[in-house]
Parts: C-alpha cells; sequence; structure tokens
C-alpha cells in the first residue's frame, strides 16, 4: 500500500467522491488511468480492510469504480444517491430524446454542454420529475453539486460535464432495468 | 395558347435540368409514392431554375417556363394526371419518365420490396404449376408458350436484381458517407442529424437489404417452402431429363441472378456496423424512456396530497430512483471545521482579511524559525501589512457612522471622519472609506444622487464627485 496515495484515496473517499477507473488528462482531454484506481485494485483486500476497521465498507460492486459507505448506510442513507440517480436518467432521457447518443455524455472531447442541460431545465415535465426528487433549480449547479464534486463526471476543456466510469455503470444498470421490463 | 414545345425537347431540357426531377423523385422516394409528386414542390422548383435562368439567359428561362408547364406536360404525355384537391395535390409522371431519370444517378434507383419479391415468387409459382400440368414437349404450344414465357421472366427479374443491387449500393454509400461526415462534426453540432439518417439506414437494411439476401439465397435447404429458388430449381430439374439444353440454360440465369447474393452481402457487411450501433442507441432510447416514464409516474402519483412537498418519499423502496441504486449510502461530505465560525454581519470581511493575514504571517514566521535562514527584511511586505491595517482602521472608523441617520454630503461626511481620526490621512481612504459605506445593505436603497459636483483638495491632490445624500432610515 503507497501511504502517499492511500493518503490521498482516504481524504476522496471521506469526503464522498468515487474513485473512477479513467481519468481525464487536463492537457488534452484524453482519458487516462487513474493512479488512485490502479493502487486499490493492486491493494484491494487491504483497502477493504483498512475501511471496515474504521467503520466503513469499501463499496466495489459497481464497475469500474469504488467509494465508501458507513456500515450498515446500503440500507439507510439513500438521499445522495436517490438524487443522482434522478439526475442521471433525466439527463438521459433529456438528451437522447432530443436525437443525442447517450455516449455524447462519456465522450471526453463532447459532453454535456450547458445550452443542453439548460434545455432540459426548461422543459416543464423534467422539471417535475426533478422537483420531485429534490433537485434544485439551476440544474447546471446540480450537476456540479452532485456528479462533478462528487467525482462522477468532470468537467473538460470546453467547459462541459463528461461523465465518467461511475456514471456510465450507472447508465447500464438502469439501461438494463429499463430493458428487462420491456421484454 | 401557350406554346408548346415538343416531347423529345421536353425530355431533353428535363435531363438538361435534371436537378428538378432528383429533387422530386427523394420527396417521392421519402413519402413512398408510386409515381405521385407532389404538385407544389415541382412548381416551386420550376419557378427557382427560370428565375435564376432569367439572369443570365432569358430566352433560355422562357423556353424552361413553356416546356416546363403542367398543360405542355399533358399534352405531350409525360405526366398521367394533375390532382389538384388540395389533400392530395399531386402530379403523377409517366411510369417510364420518372424510371429515367432514376437511371442517370444510381443512388436513386428504386430497389425491390417484399412486395415486389412475393410478385416475382408467385409469377414463377405459376410457371411451375403450368409445366406440372401440361406435356412438356415442343409439339404442344402451350409447352413452348409458357417456356419462352419462363425466359423472358428470368431475363426480366436478373434485369430487376441487378438495378436493385445497384441502388442498394448506391444507396448504402450516400447514408454511410452522410453519417460518417456528420459524426465528424458531432462535438460541434446542436443536434444530431446522423440518428435521422441512421433511422434511414436501418430501414435499408431491415426492409430492402434482408429480403434481397433472403429472396436470393442460393444456401436454402431443398425442402421447404417454395420460394423463388427452390420453385427455379424445381422448373430445372423437370427440364433435366427431356430438355438438357434447356435446364442448363435456366440454371445459367438462375445462377447469374444468384450472383448477387454475393454483392448484397457485402453491402450487408458494409451497413452492419451502422445498423448495429443505430440498434443499441434505439435500444438505449428505449430503455431510458421507460425508466423515465416510471420515474414520471412515481411524480405524478404524488399530486394525491399525501406527499410532502411533492416529493417521493425516501422511504418508498419500490421506487426507481431507490431500488437497485447501486451508490446507496454514498457518503455525505465530511465537515472540515469542527466547530461554525459566526462572523459580525458589520465586520465580516476585514475580519476574515485580518484572520488570513495572521494566519500567513505566523505561516512565514514558523518557515523562517524552522530554516533558521531568512534575515532580509522584507520591506514590501511591510508596508503591504501597513496597508491592510490602515484599511481596517479605516473600516472600523467607516463603520462608526451612524447608517441610520442622515446625511447631506456622505464622502464630505466620511472625509471629515477621517480626515481627523487619522494621522497619515490620504484622500484616497476616503473613497475606500466610502466605497465600504456605501456597499451596506441598509445604506444602497436609502442614496440620493444629485447633480452637485464637489471638489475636496488635500496636499496637492484634488477628488471631483457628484454629491450624494443619504435619507433617514425611517423604518428605525
Amino acid at each position: 500500500m503507497n501511504s502517499k496515495l492511500s493518503t490521498e484515496i482516504f481524504n476522496l473517499l471521506m469526503n464522498g467522491k468515487v474513485i473512477n477507473k479513467n481519468v481525464l488528462d487536463i492537457n488534452n482531454d484524453q482519458k487516462m488511468p487513474n493512479k488512485y484506481f490502479t493502487e486499490i485494485s493492486s491493494n484491494i483486500d487491504g483497502y477493504k480492510e483498512h475501511y471496515f476497521n474504521s467503520g466503513f465498507e469499501f463499496v466495489d460492486k459497481i464497475s469500474n469504480c469504488f467509494f465508501i459507505r458507513s456500515l450498515g448506510e446500503d440500507k439507510g442513507n439513500i438521499k445522495i444517491a436517490s438524487k443522482i440517480q434522478a439526475l442521471l436518467i433525466v439527463l438521459g432521457r433529456g438528451i437522447t430524446q432530443d436525437n443525442f447518443e447517450l455516449d455524447v455524455m462519456f465522450d471526453s472531447h463532447a459532453g454535456l454542454t450547458k445550452e443542453m442541460v439548460n434545455k432540459i431545465n426548461k422543459n416543464e415535465e423534467y422539471r417535475t420529475v426533478l422537483d420531485a426528487t429534490r433537485i434544485e433549480s439551476d440544474l447546471w449547479d446540480e450537476c456540479k453539486k452532485l456528479l462533478v464534486d462528487r467525482q462522477i463526471a468532470v468537467v473538460n476543456r470546453s467547459g462541459n460535464y463528461v461523465v465518467l466510469d461511475a456514471g456510465k455503470s450507472m447508465y447500464e444498470t438502469l439501461i438494463r432495468q429499463g430493458a428487462e421490463e420491456i421484454v | 395558347m401557350a406554346t408548346k414545345i415538343d416531347a423529345g425537347k421536353c425530355i431533353e431540357l428535363f435531363i438538361q435540368y435534371k436537378n428538378i426531377m432528383f429533387t422530386l423523385i427523394d420527396e417521392m422516394d421519402q413519402s413512398e409514392a408510386n409515381y405521385g409528386v407532389n404538385l407544389h414542390l415541382y412548381t416551386s422548383e420550376c419557378r427557382k431554375l427560370i428565375k435564376l435562368l432569367d439572369k443570365s439567359d432569358s430566352a433560355e428561362a422562357k423556353r424552361i417556363s413553356y416546356a416546363f408547364d403542367i398543360s405542355n406536360l399533358e399534352h405531350n404525355g409525360l405526366i398521367v394526371g394533375v390532382d389538384k384537391n388540395r389533400n392530395s395535390n399531386k402530379i403523377t409522371f409517366q411510369t417510364f419518365f420518372i424510371d429515367l431519370f432514376r437511371h442517370l444517378d444510381n443512388k436513386r434507383v428504386k430497389s425491390l420490396s417484399n412486395s415486389d419479391y412475393e410478385t416475382i415468387r408467385i409469377d414463377f409459382l405459376a410457371l411451375l404449376e403450368k409445366f406440372k400440368t401440361i406435356p412438356l414437349s415442343n409439339d404442344n404450344p402451350e409447352f413452348t408458350e409458357a417456356y419462352e414465357t419462363l425466359t423472358q421472366k428470368l431475363t426480366d427479374t436478373l434485369v430487376l436484381i441487378k438495378r436493385n443491387t445497384d441502388s442498394l449500393d448506391g444507396s448504402a454509400k450516400r447514408l454511410s458517407e452522410f453519417i460518417d461526415k456528420v459524426d465528424g462534426k458531432l462535438s460541434n453540432s446542436n443536434s444530431n442529424p446522423a440518428i435521422q439518417k441512421l433511422e434511414e439506414l436501418a430501414n435499408l437494411y431491415e426492409r430492402k437489404v434482408i429480403p434481397s439476401i433472403e429472396f436470393l439465397n442460393p444456401n436454402q435447404l431443398i425442402e421447404g417452402n417454395n420460394t423463388f429458388v427452390r420453385i427455379i430449381r424445381e422448373i430445372e430439374d423437370l427440364f433435366a431429363d427431356k430438355f438438357p439444353k434447356l435446364a442448363t440454360y435456366i440454371q445459367y440465369r438462375h445462377t447469374a441472378i444468384s450472383s448477387y447474393h454475393k454483392d448484397i452481402k457485402e453491402i450487408q457487411r458494409t451497413l452492419l456496423s451502422y445498423y448495429k450501433r443505430h440498434k443499441r442507441s434505439r435500444d438505449v432510447f428505449n430503455a431510458l424512456e421507460n425508466v423515465f416514464n416510471k420515474l414520471k409516474k412515481e411524480t405524478y402519483q404524488l399530486h394525491d396530497g399525501k406527499m410532502i412537498h411533492n416529493q417521493i418519499p425516501l422511504s418508498s423502496h419500490s421506487s426507481v430512483i431507490i431500488r437497485g441504486n447501486a451508490l446507496k449510502g454514498l457518503k455525505s461530505y465530511s465537515n472540515s471545521f469542527s466547530s461554525k465560525i459566526v462572523w459580525k454581519d458589520e465586520y465580516s470581511v476585514s475580519d476574515l482579511k485580518e484572520l488570513v493575514r495572521v494566519h500567513k504571517e505566523k505561516l512565514n514566521q514558523d518557515v523562517s524559525e524552522l530554516k533558521q535562514t531568512s534575515t532580509i527584511k522584507n520591506d514590501d511586505l511591510r508596508n503591504k501589512r501597513l496597508k491592510k491595517q490602515k484599511q481596517l482602521r479605516i473600516i472600523n472608523l467607516v463603520n462608526s457612522l451612524n447608517v441610520n441617520s442622515e446625511y447631506f454630503d456622505l464622502f464630505d461626511a466620511i472625509h471629515s471622519l477621517l480626515v481627523t481620526s487619522l494621522d497619515d490621512y490620504e484622500l484616497i481612504d476616503s473613497i475606500h472609506g466610502y466605497r465600504n459605506f456605501i456597499a451596506k445593505e441598509k445604506v444602497k436603497n436609502r442614496l440620493i444622487q444629485s447633480q452637485d459636483k464637489k471638489i475636496i483638495m488635500l496636499s496637492g491632490y484634488e477628488h471631483q464627485y457628484w454629491r450624494r445624500s443619504l435619507k433617514e432610515n425611517k423604518a428605525i
């Protein structure tokens, strides 16, 4: 276990951030491997034990990302997770209905533009759903708070939000859910 | 009576300005009409062309206006009819005329549909049934007649399949080129027209390419339904004993028709990646729509008055935002401060600045003590610090003014206060103090701007300003 990296990882996880497999290179918007993810992957058992002894569950069930939650919280604290899920559903629906492919959100050179987000926010139907899920009126800012500040998304050089592995995995789960119900 | 232009010249002009017909054919294919063209579109396209030509060659423009006139087209038999009914509003061209332009551009050749294939299959099935019921002999005129029909049908089918293959190839190329071009610009565009083209491409794949492959598939089992390939094989078998030469001829034709299977397979391979991509994005769209609709349903159910603030309750475990949520229990932000700092409203900014300054100074001291090397006096830093301290004194003095009172000339009041309180007073200090004072919430709304220009002089400097007075705060 690398003590320097593990300290930095500790600070990230304790601040409610997730650690993605890939991050963005700020110089060229290319995706590159996340050193924290690599560090954890090489010592996953050590990290799990370490956080377990500190009263946290080290979650590795979502593909390509890690985060922590207090022991027993999987049935408890849902406030933030539910907001994130609702936001992703609305954003995904909004951009696919606007004739974009969902992959635009994951493309490090494209991403979600402010224009797209504001357009979604102006839609009455989406806004009603967002209100019912406790997402506030400034959707661009809410995206920052819920996605960027938690490293589910990142801001690229064009100032757009690019959804990272954690968000992508959540979308995969949602799409599976949606597809199962269609069948 | 309008001048008439003969059919030959008319067709020649249509070919010369073929873009009109290409536009009409595209519109016709999009609306899946058979030889019927939107009358408005035709007239507007003609007008556009005439207007364009009129600038350079008015005689040619006139000729076009006569030639392309509907009565002239009717006179020359190039159109079958005109339906000016508001709902239909169509002009129907002769089939040969439309087909002529389709052949001028491969991309616009009409490809065969399922019903076309079915017609071909039924024709051959009827011939097979006939050959089964009549004696197969050259002396039998019924046989020779049926055989002639068969050879003619085989030739026609070969031509149709060839044209169909060209058409599919042209359409596939046109669509894939367009999609690739649009994809290149994707990140800069506001919407994605490639999706629409992908939809067209998926239609082409499902409705044209797949039926063509199935129709021509040479690797069909011997037993089974009466497909085109099986029918031809059966006819070959019927002739094999008595007329081996005829059987061989049919076999050659059959092989020639089936050879296009390979070409269409090639087109299929080109389209497959696009088709898969489209299918994937369509599946994603449907799945997300489904999830969103569930969420929307939950939201609208809230209006029954049971829920607080119309928000989906977090106790509802079946909710789409909770069920299967992998981020359940994600930590909240940890608070870096053990206790909250309460700032006094009036002095918050200056207090914070002072706190940061002291902290930074302390940090600098710590570093210098640790290294024990810094003996150089930093005059700049000292000056800066003194300046900050002075600013803080100004703010404190200005804050001592009663914000609720009335002031005739606010700047002058601040100037008078500072000039008497500060030893090293400069005019700029009043400006700092004034700015700080008028920024207060209580003051902002009570300021009255006058047209009075004032000048204050001090040690060779002068400050000019428009007098502002402060009303008394009657709310107190």
